[in-house]
C-alpha cells in the first residue's frame, strides 16, 4: 500500500474541489481510490489541463506530456503518490 | 459555367484565379509549393522566438532573412498577408483593376489573433483581426464587402467558404481570401500549456506521433465568378459542421468531421474524390478521429496526405496555405509526400504512405480541417477542362435588393428571413423572449466583478458552466434567456452558429497573459477560450447545435455587419437556423487595465427562414438599416419583456 500521508491526500482534495470549481461536490465525498475521470468523480480533459497546472501552482512540480500525466491523474491517492515521489 | 439548381435555379461557380504565399520555405507560392512536393520541411529550432519558455525547441518559422526583407521594423503578420496578397493579385491580373475598381474586389481574410506584438497592454492594437483587416485593405486599395475571420484552426477553409458564398450568392464577381498569421510567445505558450506540441518536428498518422508543430505563414487565392480567369482549377463547395461535444479535442469517432465531408459532397452533387489533403495535426486524437472521419465516409478512402509536418500548425493561415497544395496536387497530378511518418499507426486503418506519389485520378481534391470549439470544414476542389464545371447545388443567387456594390442581401424571393428569438445580456440583467428578465442587483450579483454560477441564474442545469470563461458564460446566458433549450446533438441539426464581436476573446487573453510567470503559473485551462470558436463550441454543446460555426471580426458598432452574413447563410439553405450574437463582454478589471470603455452588451437574435408576417421583430432588411443595432435591438427586448423599468 502506499505510504503518502493523509494529509497531503486531504489537501489534494481540497485544491481539486477549488481549483476546478467543482460546484456541489465536498472534499470529504471523493474517496482516495475513487477514479477521477469518467465514472467517479467525473473530471474531463479540460479538468485535466486545471489538474497539470495546480500540480505547478501548489508543488512547482512541471508535467511535460500528458501520458505520464494521465498515469498520475487516475485517483486522488495516485496523485498524492507523485507529488509525494517528486518532492523527495 | 452556371449549373442547374434541383429546383430549376442557376448557381455560379467560384474558380481560383490567383495564389500567393509566403511560408517557413520564403517568399511566394513557387517556394511552398516545390517545398512541400519535394518533401523538405521548414521545422527549425526556434530562431525568432529562442527565448520563449515552452515544451517545444522547433517551429515554422518564416526565415530570418525573408522576414527583414517583407517586414523590417513593421507588423510581420500584415507583411505576410500583403505579401501574399500581392502575388494572388498579381496572378489574376488584378493590380490594375483594384486601383479603378476596388469596390468590386470582395476581401475575406482569416487569422487568430492578428498582431499580438503589442501585446495586452493600454493602447496596444489587443489583436483583433478587423483592424488586420481595414490595414490589409487600405493597402491594397480594397473597398468592397469585407470579413475578418477567426474561427482557430478552421480560419481559413471557413474564410474560403464565405468568400465563394458571395461570388455564388452573386454579390461580388470576384473575391481574395487571405489567411495569416505570426507565431508568438501568447500562442507558443498556449499550446505547450495543453501539452499538445511535439518536442521536436511533428510527426502525423506516425505511431509515435507525441503533437503538433507551430508554423506561420499567409495564403491567398482569388476566387472568381468568371471561368475566363480560371487556372483551372473551381472551388466547387463547402461544408461545415459543429461535434458540439468537446471544446478543445475531437469527437473520438470523427463523426463531426464526417458530418462536414457529407455535406460539401452532397453540394458538390458527386461524392467522387480522388485525393484528400488532410488536416493532420500530428496529435494522437486529431489524426485517429480523421481517419474514422475518412473510413466512415468513403468505403475505399483515396490517396492522403498533409503538410504540417513541413509547414508546422500554420493556425489561422493554415486552411488557405494548405488549400494551395490541394490545388497543385490536383494541377501536378501528384499527391505530396507524408513527411514524418515513418510507422503508420496501424490503428488509423488508412493506406497513408510516406512518400509523394502520381495520382492516376486526379480531378477532385477534398481539403479539411478542424479546429478548437469543435469546428469542422471540409472543401471540395476541382480540375476540369474549360466548361466542365461540377454544378454546385445551392439555391439560388438572389436578385439584389439594393445597388449599394458587394452588399446585396440575398434575402428577398422565395427563403426570406425572420428573427423568430432574442436574448440580451448587459450590465444591467438578462433578457429575452423565453421570458426571462432579472436584474443583476436583484440577484446580489455583479456581472463584471463576480464569478456566475448557473443554478442562480436558471432553473435548468447547466454542469459544465465552471469550464467556461467569462465570455462563453455570457453567451450561454443571453442563448438561454433568448429561449433554446439544452438539447442533444444529433446530426440532423444544422444550426449556424455566428458571432460578431470588436473585442471577441480579449478578456481571457488578457487574462491568459497576466497569468504568465505570475506565482499562480499559467492559465492553460484558459488558453482555448482566447479562440472566438472555442466559446462558440461551448454554446453548440449546450443547445446540440450543429451546423457551420463562424466567428467574426467587427469594428465596435459594426457587429450588425454580420446579421447580413447570418441572414445569407439561411437565404443559401446552408443553416435551417441561425443563432447570432453580436457584441461584447470584457470583465471590469480587464477593461480598467486595459483602459477601455465598459465592453459589457450581448445579444443573441435567433434567424429563420420564414415571411416576417406579424412578428414584433423589425424586419431583418430594416435592421441592417440602423447604425449601431446591438443597443437597438437590448431596448426592443426590453420594451416588449420587462418588467424591468429604466
Amino acid at each position: 500500500m502506499s505510504s503518502t500521508s493523509t494529509e497531503l491526500v486531504d489537501e489534494l482534495k481540497r485544491h481539486i474541489v477549488t481549483d476546478l470549481e467543482l460546484e456541489d461536490v465536498d472534499p470529504e465525498q471523493i474517496g482516495a481510490d475513487d477514479p477521477l475521470f469518467g465514472e467517479g468523480i467525473g473530471l474531463d480533459s479540460i479538468d485535466a489541463v486545471e489538474l497539470v497546472v495546480m500540480l505547478e501552482r501548489h508543488y512547482g512540480i512541471r508535467l511535460t506530456d500528458m501520458a505520464t500525466a494521465k498515469a498520475a491523474f487516475s485517483s486522488v491517492r495516485s496523485l498524492a503518490d507523485f507529488v509525494q515521489s517528486h518532492r523527495a | 459555367m452556371e449549373g442547374e439548381h434541383a429546383e430549376g435555379v442557376s448557381a455560379r461557380a467560384a474558380f481560383v484565379a490567383g495564389r500567393g504565399a509566403v511560408s517557413c520555405f520564403g517568399a511566394g507560392r513557387d517556394a511552398l509549393l516545390d517545398g512541400v512536393f519535394a518533401g523538405r520541411t521548414g521545422i527549425r529550432p526556434l530562431e525568432r522566438l529562442a527565448g520563449v519558455a515552452c515544451l517545444t525547441s522547433v517551429a515554422a518559422e518564416v526565415p530570418a532573412d525573408v522576414r527583414a526583407r517583407l517586414a523590417g521594423e513593421e507588423s510581420l503578420v500584415l507583411a505576410l498577408a500583403l505579401h501574399a496578397a500581392r502575388e494572388a493579385l498579381l496572378e489574376a491580373r488584378l493590380e490594375l483593376l483594384r486601383r479603378t475598381d476596388g469596390e468590386s474586389l470582395g476581401l475575406v481574410l482569416a487569422t487568430t489573433k492578428a498582431d499580438l506584438t503589442g501585446g495586452m497592454t493600454a493602447g496596444s492594437e489587443l489583436g483583433s483581426p478587423w483592424r488586420l483587416l481595414a490595414r490589409v485593405a487600405e493597402h491594397l486599395g480594397v473597398s468592397g464587402r469585407s470579413a475578418a475571420v477567426s474561427c482557430a484552426c478552421a480560419s481559413g477553409l471557413s474564410a474560403l467558404a464565405l468568400g465563394a458564398s458571395w461570388i455564388r450568392s452573386g454579390a461580388l464577381e470576384r473575391v481574395l481570401v487571405i489567411g495569416a498569421d505570426a507565431l508568438n510567445g501568447f500562442i507558443l505558450r498556449g499550446f505547450s500549456g495543453l501539452l499538445a506540441l511535439d518536442p521536436g518536428a511533428c510527426r502525423p498518422f506516425d505511431r509515435t506521433r507525441a503533437g503538433l508543430s507551430l508554423g506561420e505563414g499567409a495564403g491567398a487565392i482569388v476566387l472568381s465568378a468568371h471561368e475566363r480567369e480560371s487556372l483551372g482549377v473551381e472551388l466547387v463547395s463547402s461544408g461545415a459542421s459543429n461535434d458540439a461535444n468537446h471544446i478543445t479535442g475531437p469527437c473520438r469517432d470523427g463523426s463531426g468531421l464526417a458530418l462536414a465531408v457529407q455535406r460539401a459532397l452532397r453540394r458538390a452533387g458527386s461524392p467522387r474524390v480522388d485525393y484528400v489533403h488532410l488536416h493532420g495535426t500530428g496529435t494522437e486524437y486529431n489524426d485517429a478521429m480523421e481517419c474514422r472521419a475518412l473510413r466512415s465516409v468513403f468505403p475505399e478512402p483515396p490517396a492522403a496526405s498533409g503538410s504540417k509536418a513541413q509547414l508546422g500548425h500554420t493556425l489561422g493561415a493554415a486552411g488557405v496555405l494548405e488549400s494551395l497544395v490541394a490545388i497543385e496536387a490536383l494541377r501536378r497530378a501528384h499527391a505530396p509526400p507524408n513527411v514524418g511518418l515513418r510507422e503508420l499507426d496501424p490503428e488509423l486503418g488508412l493506406p497513408l504512405v510516406p512518400s509523394a506519389r502520381p495520382l492516376p485520378h486526379a480531378s477532385v481534391a477534398l481539403k479539411l480541417a478542424a479546429g478548437f470549439g469543435g469546428i469542422n470544414s471540409a472543401l471540395v476542389f476541382s480540375l476540369g477542362p474549360p466548361g466542365s464545371s461540377l454544378a454546385p447545388s445551392f439555391p439560388a443567387p438572389a436578385e439584389p435588393q439594393n445597388k449599394e456594390p458587394g452588399w446585396s442581401l440575398a434575402v428577398p424571393g422565395r427563403r426570406s428571413i425572420r428573427i423568430t428569438a432574442g436574448g440580451a445580456v448587459d450590465r444591467i440583467g438578462f433578457i429575452g423572449t423565453s421570458g426571462v428578465s432579472r436584474r443583476w442587483s436583484e440577484l446580489g450579483l455583479e456581472p463584471l466583478v463576480d464569478k456566475l454560477r448557473w443554478k442562480a441564474l436558471f432553473p435548468a442545469p447547466f454542469p459544465d458552466f465552471r469550464h467556461l470563461d467569462r465570455l462563453s458564460k455570457m453567451l450561454c446566458i443571453a442563448a438561454e434567456s433568448a429561449g433554446l433549450a439544452p438539447r442533444i446533438p444529433s446530426p440532423d441539426d444544422d444550426t449556424a452558429l455566428l458571432f460578431a464581436s470588436a473585442h471577441g476573446c480579449l478578456d481571457s487573453d488578457w487574462r491568459f497573459e497576466q497569468s504568465i510567470g505570475s506565482a499562480d503559473g499559467t492559465a492553460a485551462g484558459l488558453f482555448p477560450y482566447t479562440l472566438a470558436s472555442t466559446c462558440l463550441g461551448a454554446v453548440a454543446i449546450r443547445y446540440g447545435l450543429r451546423g457551420p460555426t463562424l466567428s467574426l471580426s467587427t469594428p465596435p458598432g459594426q457587429e450588425g455587419r454580420a446579421i447580413r452574413e447570418a441572414a445569407d447563410l439561411v437565404a443559401r439553405g446552408e443553416a435551417n437556423r441561425c443563432v447570432l450574437f453580436l457584441g461584447d463582454w470584457v470583465a471590469a478589471d480587464a477593461t480598467r487595465a486595459l483602459q477601455l470603455e465598459s465592453c459589457a452588451l450581448l445579444v443573441a437574435l435567433v434567424l429563420e427562414a420564414g415571411d416576417p408576417g406579424a412578428s414584433s421583430w423589425p424586419a431583418v432588411s430594416e435592421l441592417l438599416r440602423v447604425p449601431d443595432p446591438v443597443p437597438h435591438l437590448i431596448d426592443h427586448l426590453r420594451a416588449r419583456h420587462s418588467h424591468v423599468q429604466h
